[in-house]
């Protein structure tokens, strides 16, 4: 048992060391302590189920290791900039008011085909309108329109924008949610009051949303429609 | 806050676990061994009546230790065991003393194989 435990740590280690070297290619959504975590964890749990030969302490040990792990370094990873940066990376710019970094493609082994797949990804089809465009710690890339190409905003055209608020979800597939009603700002009497007004029963509404301006919005369940 | 009494909690749990059944198979295997090792002595004093008191001893206390044993070791291993444990009881009902002092040595040298090939030194981890 103790084997498996120091067999974990070591393999946790190597196979995050490894990701880091592979680089921003290979993780693609997730980040590389995230990505080992998972892999190592589905492995973890397979072998057993398929090889009956194997105590499962042998797998319960190894699980609580992971967890334990990777639970720390996330913290760790909070805490400290250098540790973040060992395990994550850093985002890198690859297109520069409007000109690409040859030098940091090249770093992260990324082609133009790849760049101009995840610009198409965000219905971005002319790298010319590209101003900034990052390589994040997790793969993807985050851009930024050059003024002239951004889409206009209300303050742009001056327009008059009634105030908003976060819609809350106030009773989901029958159940009313208690917790969310602080969220907005709805008093739990005035919302009984409000159901008894128009007659609404909680488990004949599939969804309702409530802001606190009052704005609903109800879906009843299909039978009762 | 929360998950970082978890994490550690489970990292404590993990060490906990190992080294509390690291230490239950050691101790099985080193009485086991030392249980083979009477056995061994009581076969060679010539004292009959002895050894199969003794065997008898050692059969029940693998009867009660087995499912620990099947806990920690794989089972193709267990499954060796438990076929030298029934080839001893066959061979102390035939009263046969040098099958008996086979059976008993290959069953020893067994258990000190799984003990030393649980200790967690350089060798057994890599």
């Amino acid at each position: 048992m103790l084997i498996a435990l120091f067999r974990t740590i070591l393999l946790y280690f190597l196979v995050l060391v490894t990701l880091r070297v592979l680089g921003k290619r290979q993780v693609g959504q997730l980040q590389p302590a995230d990505l080992v975590f998972t892999i190592l964890l589905s492995e973890i749990l397979v072998i057993p189920m398929q090889d009956k030969n194997i105590p499962l302490l042998n797998t319960f040990i190894p699980v609580l290791v992971l967890i334990g792990l990777e639970i720390l370094m996330s913290w760790f990873s909070l805490k400290n900039l250098k540790v973040r940066t060992m395990l994550q990376g850093n985002s890198l710019l690859v297109i520069r008011n409007g000109v690409v970094d040859e030098a940091q493609l090249r770093c992260l082994r990324f082609t133009m085909d790849d760049i101009l797949e995840e610009l198409r990804k965000k219905n971005i089809f002319d790298i010319s309108t590209v101003q900034y465009a990052f390589v994040e710690t997790d793969g993807t890339l985050s851009v930024l329109l050059k003024p002239e190409f951004q889409p206009a905003t209300s303050q742009d055209v001056n327009a008059q924008k009634e105030p908003k608020s976060l819609p809350c979800v106030v009773i989901s597939d029958g159940k009313i949610i208690n917790n969310n009603f602080k969220d907005c700002g709805m008093d739990p009497k005035k919302f009984h009051a409000l159901l008894k007004k128009k007659k609404i029963k909680p488990e004949d509404v599939l969804l309702m949303t409530l802001d606190s301006f009052g704005n609903q919005n109800i879906i009843r369940k299909a039978e009762k429609q | 806050m929360k998950k970082i009494i978890i994490g550690i909690c489970s990292l404590l749990l993990a060490v906990l676990l190992g080294c509390l059944n690291f230490w239950n198979l050691q101790n099985i295997c080193k009485k086991s061994i030392d249980q083979g090792e009477r056995i061994l002595a009581s076969i060679e004093e010539g004292d009959f009546e002895k050894t199969n008191r003794e065997i008898y001893d050692f059969l029940q206390f693998y009867d009660k230790k087995q499912v620990y044993l099947g806990v920690y070791l794989n089972h193709s291993e267990i499954e060796d065991i438990d076929i030298l444990f029934y080839e001893l009881e066959a061979n102390k009902n035939a009263e046969n003393p040098e099958a008996l002092l086979e059976s008993t040595e290959e069953i020893i040298y067994r258990l000190k194989h799984v003990k030393k090939s649980e200790i967690p030194n350089f060798k057994n981890i890599f």
